[in-house]
C-alpha cells in the first residue's frame, strides 16, 4: 500500500516534468527499498527516495511508458543501459526484461555466454550492460505500462 | 527545446562515465563517494505501423554517499619483548581506509586497563608510559626515530593502507614477566585539505539524493563499537622472562705467616669474596644491583671493590673497574650496580676483607 502510494506520487511528479500532450513519453525514477518491521513482526518493504546509497546497496529503477497520443502504439521497445557503477540485480516486478552483455544480442541471462580464458562461459549479472522490454501488446491511447528492475551499487 | 536539454544531459552522463572508469581502479571499497549515478532509457514505437522517432526518458540520478569504514590490524601477532627501564619501544599496526573516498585518519594510543585482557589474550599487569603514535613515512615498515613524525594519516586514498607505530617507554620497574596491553584507535576524519587533520566525520541525519551523505559502516574492534567511524586493535609489551644465577666464592689471598704461598684463613689473613652473576635468560638484563654484607669478624679492606669483572675457571679474574668506597661501601655492606649483562654472559663483583 505504501509502495503503491509512493510510486503513484513519484510517477505523477515525473509526468508533470516529462509529459507532452499527444506524444509517447518514458520516465525513469530511482528508489531505495527500505524494510520496516512492524510490531507484530511483519516485514514490509517500501520504496523510498534514493537518498542514502553507499557501495553494496540495492536500488530500484521504475520506468513508466505512457501513450499520450490519440492512437494505440505498437512495437514498443524500451532500452535501458545499466550505469557503469551498477550491477543488474534482476527484475522488480513480473515483467522480466531480456538482457544483453554487448548491447547487440538480447535474451534471458541464462542464454548468454561470454568469452573467457578457456572459451565460452555463462554470462553473469555483472556482465549485463543493457536491459530491453519489448511489449507484446499495443498500448492504447492514454495507456500506461510500468516496468522496474533492481541494481546494486558497486 | 526539451530535446536539446536532454541531449546535454546525456553528454554530461557519458563524460562522467569516463571519469568514473579512472576512479574505479583506485577505489577498492566500491564506487567513489560523490559519483553521480544516472539512468536514462529510450523507447521506440510505431503508430499505425509507422515507426516514430525514439524518445528518451528523463534522467534519474542519485549521488553515491560516503560509507565511512576503517580497519586497524596488529602486525605480527606477537608481543614486543622489552625490559624495564627501556625507552622508545615499538608496536606495529596497519591502518586501512575502507571508506569509498579519500579521508584523513586521526590516531591515538592508550593502555589496556590493568587486569583487562590484551588483544593477544593475556592479562594486563603493568602500564607503559609516554605513549606516542607515528605514521611510517617511508613505507619500510620500521619505526625510524626522527623520520616518522606524522601523528595522523593525511589524505589516505580509498582502500589504501599505512603502517602506524605505537612508541612507548617501559617503566623502571614492575611485576615479573609483566604484560602491558596497548591499543591503537583510528578515527575517520574529513579529507580534502592536505597538510591538516580534518574534523571527525559525523553521520548524516537526512538522506539527500543530491548530496554526499555519510553512513558509518565500520566493524567493532578491540576497544570500539560497530558503526562509530572508528576501529581499534591491540598489541602488548611483554617483559622478557629473565633470570640470573648468583654464585659467591671466597678465596684466601694471603695470611700474616705464609704470605701469598698457600695462605690459610687465620686471623689477619686477607680473603677475597667473588660474586658472579650469570644471565641465564634470553634477553640482556640491565641495572643489575647487588648488595653483600661484610661477614661478622671481618674488616673491609679499603678501596678493594671491583665491579663488572670477568669470570674464568671458577674464579674471579683480577679485572673490572674499581668502585669508590664512597659509593660501594657504607660501613656494613658492599653495594654495586652493573649496567648490563648480555644473555649467557657473567659479570663479577669482588671485594676483600681481613679476618679479625
Amino acid at each position: 500500500m505504501i509502495k503503491t502510494l509512493l510510486l503513484a506520487t513519484a510517477v505523477a511528479g515525473l509526468l508533470a516534468h516529462a509529459a507532452h500532450a499527444g506524444e509517447a513519453t518514458l520516465s525513469t525514477a530511482v528508489f531505495k527499498e527500505v524494510e520496516t518491521r512492524a510490531a507484530d513482526g511483519k516485514v514490509t518493504t517500501a520504496l523510498k527516495p534514493a537518498g542514502s546509497v553507499t557501495p553494496g546497496d540495492q536500488v530500484v529503477y521504475v520506468l513508466t511508458y505512457r501513450n499520450g497520443g490519440a492512437s494505440p502504439t505498437e512495437g514498443v521497445v524500451i532500452n535501458n543501459p545499466i550505469a557503469k557503477d551498477l550491477i543488474y540485480a534482476g527484475p522488480a516486478d513480473a515483467k522480466p526484461p531480456v538482457v544483453s552483455i554487448d548491447g547487440k544480442t538480447f535474451g534471458p541471462l541464462a542464454s548468454l555466454t561470454k568469452t573467457g580464458a578457456n572459451g565460452a562461459v555463462p554470462a553473469t549479472a555483472a556482465d549485463v550492460t543493457t536491459l530491453r522490454w519489448a511489449l507484446a501488446q499495443p498500448v492504447p491511447a492514454g495507456g500506461e505500462v510500468q516496468m522496474s528492475f533492481r541494481a546494486r551499487l558497486k | 527545446m526539451k530535446k536539446s536539454s536532454k541531449k546535454l544531459w546525456l553528454a554530461g552522463a557519458s563524460a562522467l562515465l569516463v571519469v568514473m572508469s579512472g576512479q574505479a581502479a583506485l577505489a577498492a571499497p566500491g564506487t567513489q563517494a560523490g559519483t553521480s549515478v544516472t539512468n536514462t532509457a529510450t523507447v521506440s514505437y510505431s503508430v499505425n505501423s509507422v515507426a516514430q522517432t525514439p524518445v528518451a526518458s528523463n534522467v534519474a540520478s542519485f549521488v553515491v554517499d560516503r560509507k565511512a569504514d576503517v580497519v586497524v590490524a596488529e602486525v605480527g601477532g606477537t608481543a614486543t619483548t622489552v625490559a624495564y627501564g627501556q625507552t622508545n619501544q615499538v608496536t606495529t599496526f596497519t591502518v586501512t581506509n575502507a571508506t569509498n573516498a579519500i579521508q584523513d585518519i586521526r590516531l591515538f594510543a592508550a593502555n589496556t586497563a590493568l587486569g583487562a585482557p590484551t588483544q593477544l589474550g593475556h592479562t594486563d599487569t603493568y602500564g607503559v608510559t609516554n605513549l606516542r603514535v607515528f605514521v611510517d613515512s617511508n613505507g619500510n615498515g620500521t619505526y625510524d626515530a626522527g623520520v616518522d613524525l606524522a601523528t595522523y594519516i593525511d589524505e589516505l586514498g580509498a582502500g589504501q593502507t599505512k603502517t602506524v607505530f605505537i612508541v612507548a617507554d617501559i617503566p623502571a620497574s614492575g611485576p615479573a614477566n609483566g604484560v602491558s596491553g596497548v591499543f591503537l584507535t583510528a578515527v575517520v576524519a574529513a579529507g580534502g585539505q592536505s597538510g591538516s587533520l580534518g574534523a571527525d566525520l559525523t553521520q548524516s541525519l537526512l538522506d539527500d539524493p543530491n548530496q554526499i551523505d555519510t553512513v558509518f559502516a565500520d566493524g567493532a574492534g578491540y576497544a570500539d563499537l560497530i558503526r562509530d567511524a572508528r576501529h581499534s586493535a591491540g598489541d602488548e609489551y611483554l617483559i622478557a622472562a629473565s633470570s640470573a644465577e648468583v654464585t659467591k666464592f671466597a678465596v684466601v689471598i694471603s695470611d700474616p705467616l705464609n704470605g701469598i704461598v698457600t695462605p690459610k684463613a687465620i686471623p689477619g689473613a686477607v680473603v677475597e669474596y667473588c660474586i658472579a652473576v650469570k644471565n641465564i635468560g634470553a634477553q640482556a638484563i640491565t641495572g643489575v644491583g647487588l648488595t653483600d654484607n661484610i661477614p661478622a669478624n671481618t674488616t673491609y679492606v679499603a678501596n678493594s671493590t671491583y665491579v663488572n669483572g670477568t669470570f674464568s675457571g671458577g674464579l674471579c679474574v683480577l679485572d673490572g673497574s674499581q668502585a669508590s668506597d664512597a659509593s660501594a661501601f657504607n660501613g656494613t655492606r658492599v653495594a654495586t650496580t652493573i649496567a648490563s649483562i648480555a644473555s649467557g654472559a657473567t659479570a663479577t663483583t669482588r671485594f676483600r676483607v681481613t679476618i679479625n
